[in-house]
């Protein structure tokens, strides 16, 4: 009975570490973690079709940094692929810091207009999610 | 008059009949010579010319000043909510609006069906069929364009960092009137989009807020919400400060739906479902094991 019950709390226990993990209602402050002007905090879920999409006006010669923090699952579980409005692949340099479950990618468009973030979840987990912080980095004078 | 200082001119230069032999000048040259100068020749088409000019002149005046005036400006309405409830106002384009407490609208109809609105604070609005003119509206510098049927919440308070625009049918354009208006997000049904105040960014994606339209319909739904989350949703809508005492608790999934209910009512059912106090201190509520 004994070992039920602590099995129990223990995935209790689990369950809500991984709720805390990725919920923006930490208050964390997020402006100060890395460099740059903080620019918004996105929390994502994994969805039905495991796929998030978000569309953003970017401009152009612009560095912006797209930070990946807090995931409910390993970092290298979350991919995020960028297009164009005719949902041509937008390149992007990435690092993946797996200790810190941590990643990062830059990206810079050659022409301001609407593109399309794609965040997918490679494991279809039910209520995975992470916070994506979008900085701007350097803005070319 | 001028006729009269010419013969008058022209009399005092014959009365001038003897000249020293050293000037080379006689009465006639004079006269010529005024003639010359002060008196250019008056042919139909200079006074054509000349009453045209005048009277472009003078429209030219009263144009600027019914354009300083407004005059043609169409008339400007505003509706302000300053009572306690919400409202629900029916426009002359058909579209209804509902406008939630302290908030406003100003809105004009041109007669060629343009339709402008500027808000403050947070409005639902449905509109009727396509329009003749597309619809334009204004909330910080946020700029939405309607085409078509539509209906579309708009959350834009002065203090917010950002404006929110809900699409709950059909589709609208949102655009940064600091990045242009040419530069605009398509926002189909199901799907909201963000327009911040101060970094110049529009963002859109889909709609996972439940409650958007609480205030409108006064039901509250929580579907395995964290605490954390149901906290701040009835910190917004009852305007009350709600405080998680113990962090354990913040992440605790709660599921519920209420219908125009007291906070007290609220917080009394969550207890019920959950091992959660909910205590009122001064003007807190504390929420604790």
């Amino acid at each position: 009975m004994k070992t039920i019950l602590s099995t129990l709390l223990l995935l209790l226990a689990l369950q809500a570490t991984a709720n805390a993990q990725c919920a923006i209602s930490e208050k964390i402050d997020w402006s100060k973690e890395y460099d740059g002007k903080f620019l918004k905090d996105f929390e994502v879920k994994q969805s039905d079709s495991n796929v998030t999409r978000f569309s953003i006006i970017l401009r152009k010669d612009i560095r912006y940094a797209l930070h990946f923090v807090n995931p409910s699952t390993p970092i290298s579980n979350i991919k995020l692929y960028v297009s164009d409005k005719e949902e041509y692949p937008v390149p992007l340099n990435t690092q993946v810091d797996s200790e810190k479950n941590h990643s990062v990618s830059w990206l810079k468009v050659n022409e301001t207009g609407a593109y399309h973030l794609y965040i997918e979840f490679n494991e279809k987990c039910e209520n995975d999610c992470v916070v994506m912080l979008l900085y701007l980095e350097e803005e070319e004078e | 008059m001028n006729n009269r200082i010419d013969n008058i001119f022209r009399d005092k230069v014959a009365e001038l009949d003897s000249t020293p032999k050293e000037v080379q000048w006689t009465p006639e040259k004079g006269w010529a010579n005024y003639q010359q100068t002060y008196s250019p020749k008056r042919t139909p088409l200079r006074r054509f010319m000349l009453i045209a000019t005048s009277m472009a002149a003078a429209i030219a005046l009263m144009v600027g000043f019914a354009v300083k005036s407004n005059i043609f400006a169409p008339k400007v309405i505003v509706l302000q909510n300053q009572t306690d409830s919400i409202t629900m106002q029916q426009l002359p384009n058909g579209s209804k609006v509902w406008i939630n407490k302290n908030s406003s609208i100003a809105y004009s109809v041109r007669k060629s069906g343009e339709f402008t609105m500027d808000i403050d604070g947070e409005i639902y609005l449905e509109t009727e069929g396509a329009a003749k003119a597309p619809y334009t509206l204004r909330a910080g510098n946020a700029i939405i364009s309607i085409e078509n049927k539509a209906a579309l919440n708009i959350k834009a308070y002065p203090n917010d960092n950002d404006i929110d625009i809900t699409v709950s049918r059909g589709s609208v354009k949102v655009a940064d009137n600091i990045l242009g208006q040419g530069l605009s997000l398509l926002v189909t049904k199901g799907n909201y989009c963000s327009v911040s105040r101060t970094n110049s960014l529009v963002f859109a994606t889909s709609n996972n807020n439940p409650n958007y339209l609480a205030w409108k319909t006064g039901n509250i739904t929580f579907n395995n919400t964290p605490m954390i989350t149901v906290t701040e949703v009835l910190e917004k809508f009852y305007g009350q400060d709600i405080e998680i005492a113990d962090d354990t608790i913040a992440y605790l999934s709660f599921t519920g739906t209420f219908t125009n209910l007291s906070l007290d009512s609220i917080l009394a059912a969550i207890e019920d479902k959950t091992a959660i106090k909910a205590t009122r201190l001064h003007d807190k509520v504390i929420i604790s094991k």
